[in-house]
């Protein structure tokens, strides 16, 4: 006969006292989307940091967010598609991870989930990315020697089986909305003035920012979807990549995929140009190596498809404005952010 | 004792020298809908394309423009706040159902009793457009960074984009792009009234139905219309396209349907 196994005790040592977190950042960014079941606390935010460079969420614990997440590429990658666990290529180009506090418009390129919550759920269980589950993940926090006493001390639980996906994405998205970027030049100079322009930066804003110009027309007008603060307008916008017939022809439908509406086929989101210069390859595919390419394909106007954005149309650029151009991106540059020791993994 | 109360605060009102017209101590909803329209046609956007003048056809991607301190007219004069600032914008309009049921906005606690018009400002008002999207919150009409130009410090007050066929060969080649927002030298806020006898009865809703015409707004008369075969875009820096544009948003476009 089995002896019966004395009960296992799951009681979690450690205290619960958070400490409130204020996410410091300049009134122009307006303000960030914290949910009030998610406050922001210091432990909820040091225990995400870990979660994030962890590799103890892939199912070989070879692989974390930041192995596609890179602070140095402002949270990007550098590769046109990431590779996961199994050496599989990712769809898409792994997306920079900036002031996403202030995103109200969905994640991913296809904004698909509505929250940094909800976001955070899917590369675990994504074969072509961590290729775990979620129920062996969380066995694997429960039994960790560290874990369960930084959840805790996060979100006052007291039994390791409270360890769950819902407090463990709710950390990983409270350490998410702490990437602040606000003091690269562009802030500096033309948000703070707190120098004057080079005549090359000043020549390239002109160029970029579209409203204070008097010219009629041929101007690249890159401040229709990236202009404000964020260098983005948060939207969902065909940018004329693809020449197609039909709609339903675009080989990854993006928007359209998500929400079936076949004039968002061929739709992704409008990116951050915060931190551009560190994150190539560009656009959803990563289909472009250099910002000079970038360029080069605005000023060719698209393809004319039907939902092609209005905004794009052919403008003639000059050796001497793409120079002044990819400068005017380049003031976007926060190494202030990407070199931040908060953001940098907590177990090197 | 409150119902008591409430009954000699409606006599006290009749005693004073009240009319029929004066507003009531009760409260009904407002909701105000705007239905687009390209002439006689239902204005859809991507879905549908529409015969232009001189041979040209147009189709829309976006149409959409604010109104600002949308007030009621009392029939005894008095005026009732709806709102402060909206976003009328038909870029999700893209089939005729939707185009049917229109936009809508709605405004509760609104005093009951007998209003006889509506006016709006068209346009973001100089109060309002003193602040930048920073100052909303996510969800405010003025919160959307795309419809801000923060070089200028000022809003979009409208947005028409599409294509036209500039020659009725079926291409929409020719992309059109206008957006009219204030500069320091070109005001282009108005406030304009649109009468209609609405009646606004205790915990009931009454429908203030409006109609907008892009039409009007592009092309007033066959004589006198955006040529896209001269001008695709403009950014409130050629006068002759946001005058032609702003003014018959304001004075001819916006009616009461009937």
């Amino acid at each position: 006969m089995e002896k019966p196994q004395p009960p296992v005790d799951e009681t979690i040592s450690g205290v619960y006292d958070p400490t409130p977190f204020t996410l410091v950042a300049p009134q122009y960014l307006g303000q960030a989307i914290i949910p009030e079941d998610n406050p922001l606390t210091e432990e909820g935010i040091e225990l995400g940091r870990r979660l994030f460079f962890d590799p103890i969420l892939s199912v070989d614990s070879t692989q974390s967010c930041s192995s596609c997440h890179d602070p140095a590429a402002s949270f990007s990658d550098n590769r046109q598609f990431s590779i996961g666990v199994n050496g599989d290529k990712g769809l898409r180009n792994a997306m920079p991870l900036v002031n996403l506090a202030f995103n109200p418009n969905g994640f991913f390129w296809d904004g698909r989930r509505a929250s940094l919550e909800e976001q955070a759920l899917d590369p675990i269980e994504d074969h072509l990315e961590m290729a775990d589950t979620w129920e062996n993940v969380e066995r694997k926090l429960r039994r960790h020697p560290d874990y369960p006493q930084r959840f805790k001390a996060a979100f006052g639980i007291e039994q390791k089986p409270e360890i769950t996906r819902d407090l463990a994405v709710k950390a990983i998205a409270q350490f998410e909305r702490t990437l602040v970027s606000a003091n690269a030049e562009f802030d500096k100079v033309f948000l703070r003035a707190e120098r004057f322009p080079t005549d090359a930066e000043q020549r390239g804003k002109l160029l970029f920012f579209f409203e204070p110009s008097d010219i009629f027309d041929d101007h690249p007008g890159c401040s229709h979807c990236h202009g404000g603060q964020h260098l983005t307008d948060f939207s969902f916008r065909n940018n004329g990549l693809d020449d197609v017939e039909e709609l339903e022809n675009f080989e990854d439908l993006g928007r359209g995929g998500v929400n079936n509406n076949r004039f968002d086929n061929g739709k992704f989101r409008v990116p951050s140009l915060r931190n551009v210069e560190l994150t190539a390859p560009y656009m959803h595919d990563g289909r472009f190596e250099t910002l000079e390419e970038v360029l080069d394909h605005y000023a060719s106007g698209g393809h004319g498809v039907l939902n092609e954005d209005a905004n794009i149309r052919t403008f003639p650029l000059t050796e001497q404005q793409k120079l002044d151009l990819v400068v005017f991106l380049k003031t976007f540059t926060d190494t202030s952010f990407t070199q931040n020791p908060a953001f940098q993994n907590p177990f090197k | 004792m409150i119902a008591l109360l409430g009954l000699s605060l409606t006599f006290f009102s009749a005693d004073c020298g009240g009319s029929e017209d004066d507003l009531v101590d009760e409260f009904g909803e407002v909701e105000l809908n705007f239905q687009g329209f390209f002439g006689a046609d239902p204005l859809v956007m991507l879905a549908n394309e529409y015969d232009y003048e001189a041979g040209m056809d147009v189709r829309f991607q976006l149409f959409q423009f604010y109104v600002s301190e949308i007030n009621l007219i009392a029939k005894s004069g008095e005026k009732v706040r709806l709102g402060e600032i909206e976003l009328v914008n038909f870029e999700n309009i893209q089939s005729e159902d939707a185009a049917s049921k229109g936009l809508s906005f709605s405004y509760s606690n609104i005093p009951a009793g007998e209003y006889r018009a509506i006016e709006m400002g068209i346009g973001v008002s100089g109060d309002l457009n003193e602040k930048a999207p920073a100052d909303y919150p996510v969800g405010h009409p003025l919160a959307f960074q795309g419809n801000y130009w923060s070089g200028l410090s000022s809003y979009i007050f409208t947005k028409i984009e599409g294509n036209a066929d500039l020659n009725g060969d079926g291409d929409f080649t020719e992309k059109l792009t206008f957006h009219i927002g204030e500069k320091e030298d070109v005001p282009l806020y108005q406030t304009i009234s649109l009468d209609y006898e609405l009646s606004v009865s205790k915990d009931q809703s009454s429908v203030l139905p409006l109609s907008v015409d892009l039409k009007q707004v592009i092309s007033p008369s066959s004589t006198n219309f955006l040529d896209f075969r001269e001008v695709s875009q403009d950014h409130t820096n050629q006068a002759s396209v946001y005058t032609l544009i702003v003014d018959n948003l304001q004075k001819n476009a916006i009616r009461v349907r009937q």
